[in-house]
């Protein structure tokens, strides 16, 4: 998903039962678009980092927030976020 | 299970404190005998629920154990009586249902749960493992159903894994801010035998405080010269009211409370403004107009708070404390950001605004000039004079549940409450049917309590079922109906807002309530007379048992004031 127009958020996470599906849940939920999808697998597929390429439906929609929103979800390690500029940037 | 989920919790839930002392081997037990064995360790007491096929042998495990559980007539009144047991006791409440309509008839409860942030944990049953996915008989994906209204949740599929499930489901729920905790029990994981360690018990680690925004938000409140201190349902859920009376107290800073918060200042406290938001008292919303500082507490900038959210507090800067960083910036971007323990970071806002008494002065002549008038005309009766009349009979030791609705913003507007948790009302949901199942929660966890549950004609008939519970277990809740013959909030924004075209409102087919009542076992009495309403309260009151005082009122009655949809605060219509 490399060279996206759109923001992207990297969230590692202990993988269990539902936890893909509460992540990307709690992504449109909370006011996001989800444009694509890439996940891999560590430590033998106990934990695993899934990255989701997306879009705000509107200007009141923060990526900090949603990444806090995230962050609270039990299992999840880590988020990230990329937007583009400052990818472009670096 | 993945047993590694056990052990990378995030910081707010380290994993296990330590490993278990080597314990003897023990036989083999069911999984339900586990799950007893589960709730036993976490102290539950009290279990709301309904049986059923899948969870048949969980109610098998309950004959002969320590738990008391209490027989609902529908499994909404389970999960709204445990909702007001974990409010009360700050420890989560337990509701169990079975599989299909069973679980799904909890949901409301889970969402009120959720949105109100009180610990709960829900179990429900669910068909064997091997039949799920199969569209079987009362089969249903209760995980994935609630996942957007649970704080966690789990599908338990090996016997072994209950004792650390359960260890974990009980201390997300209550860590950090709270909420309610799925787990979803196949029934061949219940039956089948194992015979696990049990689990050591999970110590919250306390994070550090962030000194460079304490000493920011120190320098903010030093320098305002017309601040306003903002208190939401996050002070009682912290059990932070001695650090936000301490606060109070020393910075002389004017207050104002959300629904969630009321009772977190006492009502009568000289700086307290009143509640703010849709149904708040002028002097609160005005205050927090005009102010040029705005510390929030426990509190999350809810569209009911804020009216049109742009117009709010425009000219203020923002502290904004809460035990979840996720609510900081979500709506509101503060100048000060502070998440992490509320009553640690209260005790750490030592500063006092220099200059600040023409401020103060101001405030409290708005406060005064805002009284409320009880002296309405007429014979009939006026329910907010009844409610602050009772309010005051009762004590400031009542615990008061409500429904929605009207009655629901008479009581916040009128009731005094001098402490939290006094006053339990479904916040965040606005759940009709809520009052009745929550009394019957509150009086279980505070069985010492006077506890009064005031609903409506409309709301009442949503759980009316549980006066079938009230009656089995003798528990002595005074519920007053304040009976106007529509669905009175409804038929209030039909009146403002739709040109008074009402539309479905009418209820003035409604039941003999106080012969509903009657049947039930319940002693009930009508009244309709402002003459009588003195003498309703002393009876009410001196009923030893249940009893249901039903208060017919004119359904012209509208709660004022109130701030129009999608407008500022200062757009405040009267009854004037």
């Amino acid at each position: 998903m490399g060279g996206s127009s759109h923001p992207r958020i990297a969230i590692d996470f202990v993988v269990a039962e539902g936890a893909l599906v509460r992540m990307i849940g709690l992504v449109e939920r909370r006011g996001f678009i989800v444009h694509g999808i890439g996940m891999t697998k560590h430590d033998e597929g106990e934990t695993g980092q899934m990255v989701v390429e997306l879009e705000a439906r509107d200007p009141g929609r923060h990526l900090d927030v949603l990444s806090l929103q995230l962050g609270r979800l039990h299992g999840v390690t880590n988020v990230s976020t990329f937007t583009p500029a400052a990818e472009a940037a670096s | 299970m993945n047993r590694s989920a056990l052990r990378s919790a995030p910081s707010a839930a380290p994993g296990p404190a330590e490993t278990p002392a080597q314990a003897p081997a023990r036989d083999p037990v069911s999984g339900a005998r586990l799950i007893v064995e589960a709730l036993e360790r976490e102290g539950v007491r009290h279990v709301f629920g309904y049986p059923g096929g899948a969870i048949m042998p969980l109610y098998d495990a309950l004959v002969g154990s320590s738990l008391t559980h209490i027989l609902v007539r529908h499994e909404q009144g389970a999960a709204l009586a445990a909702d007001a047991y974990g409010r009360v006791t700050g420890e989560p409440g337990v509701c169990m249902a079975t599989s299909g309509p069973g679980a799904t008839n909890l949901i409301t409860g889970i969402a009120n749960a959720f949105m109100d942030s009180v610990p709960m944990v829900a179990i429900t049953g669910q068909v064997g493992t091997h039949l799920m996915g199969t569209d079987a008989f009362q089969e249903v994906d209760i995980f994935g159903i609630t996942m957007p209204i649970v704080k966690h949740s789990y599908v338990i599929r090996n016997t072994e894994d209950i004792p650390a499930v359960f260890a974990e489901a009980f201390h997300i729920a209550r860590s950090g801010r709270p909420g309610p905790v799925l787990i979803d029990l196949p029934k061949d994981v219940t039956v089948l035998k194992a015979a696990p360690d049990a689990p050591a018990p999970f110590k919250t680690a306390s994070a550090a405080l962030d000194e460079a925004g304490l000493a920011e938000a120190n320098r903010l409140i030093a320098e305002a010269r017309a601040p306003v201190l903002y208190f939401g349902g996050g002070v009682q859920i912290a059990r932070a009211e001695r650090a936000l009376r301490d606060f109070a107290e020393r910075s002389g800073i004017p207050a104002v409370a959300t629904l969630k918060g009321l009772g977190g200042l006492p009502t009568d406290a000289p700086q307290y403004l009143g509640m703010l938001g849709m149904h708040g008292t002028r002097a609160a919303n005005i205050s927090v107009d005009e102010c040029d500082l705005l510390i929030c507490v426990g509190a999350r900038f809810d569209d009911r708070v804020t009216g049109k959210i742009d117009t709010f507090a425009q000219r203020a800067k923002v502290i904004h404390l809460d035990a979840d960083p996720a609510e900081i910036g979500k709506l509101r971007r503060p100048e000060v950001g502070l998440a992490g323990d509320v009553a640690a970071m209260l005790d750490r806002l030592t500063a006092c605004p220099a200059d600040a008494d023409a401020w103060k002065a101001q405030c409290a002549q708005r406060k005064a000039d805002g009284a409320n008038c009880y002296d309405a005309p007429g014979n009939g009766i006026y329910a907010p004079a009844l409610l602050k009349s009772l309010s005051e009979a009762a004590g400031d030791d009542a615990i008061f549940t409500c429904d929605v609705g009207q009655h629901q913003m008479w009581v916040a507007q009128h009731c005094r409450f001098a402490k939290p948790r006094a006053h339990l009302t479904s916040g965040g949901l606005g759940t009709m049917g809520y009052g009745i199942p929550a009394g019957i929660g509150a009086m279980l966890a505070d069985p010492d309590a006077t506890v009064i549950t005031v609903s409506g004609d409309g709301s009442i008939m949503m759980n009316i079922q549980e006066l079938a519970t009230l009656r089995r277990y003798r528990l002595p809740l005074k519920i007053v109906l304040i009976d106007n013959s529509a669905l009175g909030m409804v038929r209030q924004w039909q009146e403002l807002f739709f040109a008074g075209n009402f539309s479905e409102v009418d209820l003035s087919d409604n039941p003999d309530f106080a012969e509903i009542a009657r049947a039930f076992g319940i002693e009930a009495f009508t009244i309709d007379r402002r003459s009588e309403v003195e003498g309703a309260i002393k009876r009410l009151l001196a009923t030893s048992g249940p009893v249901l005082l039903h208060v017919r009122i004119d359904q012209s009655e509208n709660v004022w004031p109130l701030v129009p949809p999608n407008c500022a605060n200062t757009q405040m219509m009267d009854s004037a």
